[in-house]
């Protein structure tokens, strides 16, 4: 059982260009952790300072409560897959798995039969004599994972494993990694662009952004309550719609006010424990999933609104229909039943669900949240 | 026939496309001539000329193998041939191997990369005849590097290679290794440059050290470079003419003669055109025999990739 832990880990490529800023995650013994974030925010550099590929400026890493901040990376016991499959051109399947194993000194036939092993789980057994040049990309992929189980590690470090596949391989394969995790129970480190991937794969998502992590959470947390505007518009698919919003007061307490396109008025209340005050500005941010069709038992519930939309423009994915159309004069998507039959062009009467609304504070980005004085008050 | 009408209309369009079919052909034929001429012919005249009697002037009358036979005999010629094995293997493999060793470190990502690969590949450069007379100088006894030694109190330093019979050769290969080394570090730095590195970090992740990773991944992976290098050093070789007479002229005696040299003495100052024509197709073979297996193996693998 491992537990990873980074402490005030920082990293400096060049003086004065920060890379990482005091990065703090504890990873727990068997937990799937996903680092996501937009390209270069560090991601890479941070697994490979895990991994002992890259020196780190300050901080420290712990492995079981044990020093490795400066220890090499054969010392470790880590593995990685990396994004290319990085695998040895020149060596088979079969040796490609076990090279690590030779250079651990393992006798033949442990080797032998940890690489039957392995390749009977990745269902890679047929494809043992090829070379990586003769393999599709799913089996290359499949072989780079062999290579990081057959050492039985303490961790994974995984960096956007899948991100070459086509689309349905990489579902495929992203099942394929659940269950790995599920039977092996090891802790994962794992870096992805695709948020789907950080949604279902993992135990906590660490979001990130320039070097610094924004925010740490499970993945509801993080898509429910994101900290602030950057979490909220990264995670999620479509993004949150956000719409900016001015404070006003009324005898029922603070709201903020959106029109339909009929320039109908629909107040939605603030909180009482949200520390805000009159004639603020502030951003409210809706989930596409928060406007939909009109759904007549959920009009009775608070905070639900009804109003008369002009619909821009459809995006029909299935399931449901992506509907651009306009409040406060901003563009918004919504997500809409197929069977509600949106057109463009058309006016369509829609439902609000505000109870979902969250607030951001404009100038730094950061969510309205409940402060315990107020709530007392 | 309706489709006939147009014809007389298209005609000049037709002209200048034939013409411009032909341009590339027309502007290539003189040098293609030249070359058919120049390298094939004069090979193939060289090839007859190697089969007759020839000596002061060309004669062509066919005497059968018998230049071939006298070749065989001559002393003077199997030195040359010893002599090119020994320059050969050891010019290449010291050239390839410090060309090797360099590329390695100039790729730790070292500072002032750029300056040392310019510094390092600067031989490559200079004419052979410059880097012979330089190391001439050099390896001279009275005026190169013992003479440096004694000037500066080392008076039982020795340093006469140059002048040994037994010891010449060896300074032909100190200067071709030093002129090519730099050239074969180029060409496994561009090589090595092209290896993705996360290999690299895979392999150090298995555990593996610096030199084993780059003896069990990193330089099987280059091995279409290592071929590459060889050829041409090898090539190198073969034909070294300037080198050997800017430095040594063959010398002491003919201790440090190669085929080329013997060739050119035997045909253009000795009166042997017969000889030297036999001594320049056995040169031509031994370039045929390296490079046909490589071109076969190469072009094989074009069509099967
Ligand atoms: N060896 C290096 N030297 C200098 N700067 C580097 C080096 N490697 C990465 N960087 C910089 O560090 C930052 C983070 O890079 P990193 O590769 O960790 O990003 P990433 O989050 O993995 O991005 P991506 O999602 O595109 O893989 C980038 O701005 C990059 O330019
Ligand atoms: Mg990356």
């Amino acid at each position: 059982m491992t537990s990873l832990s980074i402490c005030n880990v920082g990293k400096q490529y060049h003086k004065g260009a920060t890379t990482l800023e005091n990065i703090n995650l504890e990873i727990r013994s068997g937990e799937f952790l996903i680092l996501v974030g937009p390209s270069g925010c560090g991601k890479s550099t941070l697994m490979n300072m895990i991994a002992g590929l890259e020196e780190v400026s300050s901080g420290q890493i712990l492995l079981n409560d044990h020093d490795i901040t400066h220890a090499p990376p054969a010392a470790r016991d880590i593995a990685m897959v990396f994004q290319s499959y990085a695998l040895y051109p020149n060596m088979s399947v079969y040796d490609n798995i076990a090279f690590g194993l030779q250079i651990r000194k393992w006798p033949k036939s442990d080797i032998e039969t940890e690489v039957q092993r392995v390749a009977k789980m990745l269902q890679i057994d047929h494809l043992l004599s090829r070379k990586p040049a003769q393999l599709s990309g799913g089996q290359q992929q499949r072989v780079a994972m062999g290579r990081a189980l057959a050492r039985r590690p303490k961790v994974y470090l995984f960096d956007e494993p899948l991100s070459n596949l086509d689309a349905k391989l990489r579902v495929e394969m992203r099942t394929e990694v659940k269950k790995l995790h599920q039977r092996l129970g090891t802790t994962i480190v794992y870096v992805t662009h695709d948020q789907i991937e950080a949604m279902t794969l993992a135990d906590r998502i660490a979001v990130m952004k320039d070097g610094v992590i924004q925010q740490l959470g499970t993945p509801q947390e993080i898509y429910q309550s994101p900290n602030n505007l950057f979490v909220a518009s990264f995670i999620g698919s479509p993004a949150m719609n956000f719409i900016p919003v001015t404070v006003e007061r009324n005898d029922q307490g603070l709201f903020v006010q959106l029109s339909d396109s009929g320039g109908q008025r629909l107040n939605v209340p603030l909180r009482a424990d949200l520390p805000a005050t009159v004639g603020q500005e502030l951003i409210l941010g809706l989930r596409p999933e928060a406007i939909t069709e009109v759904q007549p038992h959920r009009l009775s519930q608070a905070d639900t609104f009804q109003g008369q939309f002009m619909v821009e423009m459809t995006e029909p994915t299935g399931p449901d229909t992506l509907t651009l159309l306009r409040i406060n004069q901003r563009e918004v998507t919504a997500r809409i039943a197929p069977q509600a039959n949106p057109q463009a062009g058309h006016s369509l009467a829609l439902m609000l669900d505000a109870s979902q609304a969250l607030f951001f504070e404009p100038s730094s980005g950061e969510r309205l949240r409940a402060s315990p004085q107020q709530r007392i008050a | 026939m309706l489709l006939a009408h147009p014809q007389t209309a298209s005609r000049p369009w037709r002209w200048s496309l034939s013409l411009e079919r032909a341009l590339p052909k027309l502007v290539l034929a003189p040098s293609l001539l030249l070359a058919l001429v120049c390298i094939y012919g004069y090979m193939a005249w060289t090839g007859y000329i190697s089969f007759t009697s020839s000596s002061f002037l060309p004669n062509y009358e066919f005497t059968g193998a018998g230049q071939y036979l006298r070749l065989l005999e001559n002393d003077r010629w199997l030195v040359a041939c010893k002599n090119l094995a020994l320059f050969g293997v050891l010019f290449i493999g010291i050239s390839l191997l410090l060309g090797v060793f360099i590329a390695i470190l100039l790729d730790q990502q070292i500072r002032a990369e750029g300056a040392l690969r310019t510094i390092y590949l600067y031989p490559m450069a200079i004419s052979f005849i410059v880097t012979g007379t330089a190391w001439k100088w050099i390896l001279n006894p009275s005026l190169g590097l013992e003479k440096l030694a004694h000037d500066l109190g080392w008076s039982s330093f020795t340093f006469d290679w140059l002048t040994n019979p037994d010891k010449a050769i060896y300074t032909l290969i100190i200067a071709a290794v030093w002129q090519s080394s730099g050239f074969v570090m180029a060409m496994f730095l561009a090589g090595l440059r092209g290896i993705d590195a996360s290999i690299i970090k895979a392999a150090q992740l298995d555990g593996a050290s610096k030199p084993r990773i780059y003896l069990r991944i990193v330089l099987p992976c280059l091995r279409p470079v290592f071929f590459s290098a060889i050829m041409v050093l090898s090539h190198i070789a073969i034909k070294s003419f300037d080198l050997v007479t800017a430095l040594t002229a063959g010398g002491p005696g003919y201790s440090t003669d190669l085929p080329a040299l013997f060739m050119y003495a035997h045909a253009f100052t000795r009166g042997q055109i017969g000889l030297g024509a036999a001594s320049a197709m056995m040169m031509l073979a031994g370039v045929l025999a390296i490079l046909v297996p490589y071109l076969y193996s190469e072009l094989r693998g074009k069509r099967h990739a």
